[in-house]
């Protein structure tokens, strides 16, 4: 009993030694160089954001909380961080509904300059942004529909940044998804709205999620069209940073930060969960 | 219970013949097989009998009734498909009860026919499994219960048996075979496998390249192939090249080489003629047993032995007959010798059973 208990910890610890003497030392050099190259800001905004000094500095002059209570008081502050969070609420909505109609398009349907539209539909990922905020701003501006400094506009806006995000993650879980399954039920009764709502999209939620979160992350750090588009009433928080940067040089803006990556690694976290929960599910149950 | 009839059935991508326009009828309760190799226009055909590929021409009626525009939820079929698509994020439970809720049948009606259901095919008690908690046989047996919960006029079946390993294989063959003719279901079978096709088949439609090259039962196909395609694709057969000397009383006399050989009678040949001569191995009686039979329609030639192959059931030779390599399998009994290579044996066979195809 007691060998065969050990032997397969043994294998274990003999194949993870083997994994890692398989990636050469170049190659974790460069992923640790890498990993600290891309947690460094993290690091220093959250520092500085806790400094008790008067000015954004680094390394802080002691650690506080005063600026920490100083955004949380300010509605300045707490209106923009509040404002980012409910636009990019209202793009992941649009942009993950639009963005899944798209994919499906794409991957099912057969049609001349499938390919254009699709190079159409992901273009604004290579478009640099200013560019895009220049012209939904001369197009909003000139057109007189009523989009210029408006809400709506600045949706269509993240919308367009976002989209493609969606599109890519829901394709890849259609190119995933084995069509027989939605033929099935179609052979079992089921009309087609029906086979892709019970079997279809159950079967792409995992690539919606993702694309998903990919809108809301981008559409809260979005900063390049959001400059075109926003207003003194509708001032995102990446917005807001710029603003109070170039007049005034206060570490609220570090505290900010804070909260913004507060935000994004929460909503990252409880998606992995979500996930994760919905493949819990299915083995708890036997 | 249905019939499916197809009628000057066409489909083409592009350029490209899938299936060139075929008919044919399969009649109700019968279990009827579509064979090729891949490419040959079974799955296509099976397919448009679905409702998932629309045809270029012709038409398809199920039960008497056109389905040729109907889309697949409305035309009574269910199908058992390759990878047998079992929905992942359903259990086994839901999996069955799909084409119920479809139909909105009352909720205890549901868990007393997907109960039986399990129970018909041997899963009792499987209600909570998923998918991914599932063998290649049991998904296969959920998939079925899953299309016969709904009492379709028609099942189809593509190649439902090649993702499992040899030996369930065999074993479900026979299961489905049963239970198919324990509901009498009107059955449509896609396989590139011609055993499965002759075990499990009441008859057979031999495709290649887009057309049916024949059509019959399982031992008219393997007995008598009529063409060439058709000898080739089932079982293993001998081709010898002969000429027509004679013919009387359904019998063809034939020179083959410079012997005297006989087979059945095709309509299409003539004295003269040349033609290609059809045997099935077993059907060549070597050494002992060729001279002890007798009756009118044996022809007796004799050939070398060029080599042998023990097979365990049986041994394989190889002969020489007057200059062209005829392939022969005997029995393997315990008071039957080997013939030594080299030697030269009499060898014999019945003209019942062996055809003939014109060049």
């Amino acid at each position: 009993m007691v060998d065969q208990a050990q032997s397969p910890a043994m294998t274990v610890t003999r194949q993870r030694r083997w994994s890692e003497r398989d990636v050469p030392l170049i190659i974790q050099i460069g992923a640790w160089i890498g990993f600290v190259i891309l947690l460094l800001p993290v690091v220093i905004v959250v520092l500085a954001g806790l400094n008790s000094g008067e000015y954004l500095t680094f390394p802080p002059e002691g650690l506080s909380l005063r600026w920490i209570i100083d955004f949380l008081t300010s509605e300045t502050w707490m209106g923009a961080y509040l404002f980012s969070l409910l636009l990019a609420l209202i793009t992941m909505a649009v942009s993950t509904t639009l963005g899944t109609m798209a994919a499906i398009v794409l991957a099912r349907h057969q049609f001349p300059g499938r390919d254009l539209l699709r190079a159409y539909f992901l273009s604004p990922l290579i478009l640099p942004g200013v560019v895009l905020g220049l012209a939904l701003y001369v197009f909003f501006v000139t057109t007189n529909l009523g989009l210029a400094r408006s809400l709506t506009g600045l949706v269509i806006g993240h919308v367009l940044v976002t989209c493609p995000y969606v599109i890519g993650t829901v394709s890849a879980a259609l190119v995933a998804f084995d069509k027989s399954l939605e033929e099935a039920a179609r052979s079992l009764g089921a009309n087609p709205w029906t086979a892709f709502r019970r079997v279809t999209l159950p079967n792409i939620s995992a690539g919606m999620m993702a694309g998903a979160i990919f809108a809301f992350i981008v559409s809260f750090g979005q900063f390049d069209v959001s400059l075109f588009l926003s207003t003194p009433d509708l001032t995102p928080l990446p917005i807001a940073l710029y603003i109070s940067l170039r007049y005034t040089f206060e570490p609220t803006a570090a505290a900010a930060g804070i909260f913004a990556i507060l935000l994004v690694v929460v909503s990252m976290l409880l998606t992995a969960r979500l996930v994760n929960m919905r493949k819990f599910g299915g083995i708890k149950f036997s | 219970m249905s019939t499916v009839e197809i009628i000057e059935l066409a489909k083409t991508y592009g350029q490209t013949e899938a299936l060139a326009p075929t008919s044919l009828m399969v009649e109700e309760g019968e279990f009827f097989s579509l064979l090729g190799p891949s490419g040959c226009g079974k799955t296509t055909t099976l397919r448009m009998i679905a409702g998932f590929v629309p045809p270029s021409n012709g038409i398809i009626k199920i039960g008497g009734t056109d389905v040729t525009f109907l889309p697949p939820e409305r035309r009574g079929i269910g199908i058992v498909f390759q990878n047998y698509a079992i929905f992942p994020h359903m259990n086994v439970f839901d999996n069955i009860a799909f084409g119920l809720q479809m139909r909105k049948v009352e909720k205890s009606e549901i868990r007393r026919r997907v109960a039986a259901a399990l129970e018909q095919v041997g899963l009792a008690g499987y209600d909570a499994r998923y998918q991914r908690e599932l063998s290649g046989g049991e998904q296969q047996r959920v998939a079925l219960a899953r299309v016969l919960i709904t009492e379709p006029g028609i099942l189809l079946l593509d190649e439902p048996l090649s993702a499992l390993d040899k030996k369930l294989r065999e074993e479900m063959k026979y299961w489905i075979k049963e239970l198919q003719s324990e509901l009498k279901i009107t059955t449509l079978y896609v396989t590139h496998d011609q055993g499965e096709a002759l075990t499990m088949s009441d008859r057979i439609a031999v495709m290649n390249k887009g057309h049916v090259a024949q059509i019959g039962e399982p031992n008219e196909i393997y007995e008598r192939p009529s063409s060439r395609f058709v000898t080739e694709f089932i079982g293993e057969s001998n081709i010898l090249e002969v000429s027509v000397t004679g013919m009387a009383d359904g019998i063809c006399d034939l020179a083959l080489g410079d012997q005297k050989a006989a087979a059945r009678a095709a309509s299409t040949l003539s004295v003269g003629d040349s033609a290609a001569l059809v045997l099935r191995p077993e059907q060549v009686l070597l050494a002992d047993e060729a001279e002890a039979a007798s009756g009118d329609d044996l022809c007796r030639l004799t050939g070398i032995v060029l080599d042998h192959t023990y097979q365990g059931a049986f041994v394989r030779y190889r002969l020489d007959v007057s200059g062209q390599t005829l392939i022969a399998e005997v029995a393997n009994r315990v008071d039957r010798d080997v013939v030594p290579d080299g030697a030269t044996v009499p060898l014999a066979w019945r003209a019942k059973g062996a055809g003939l195809l014109a060049e």
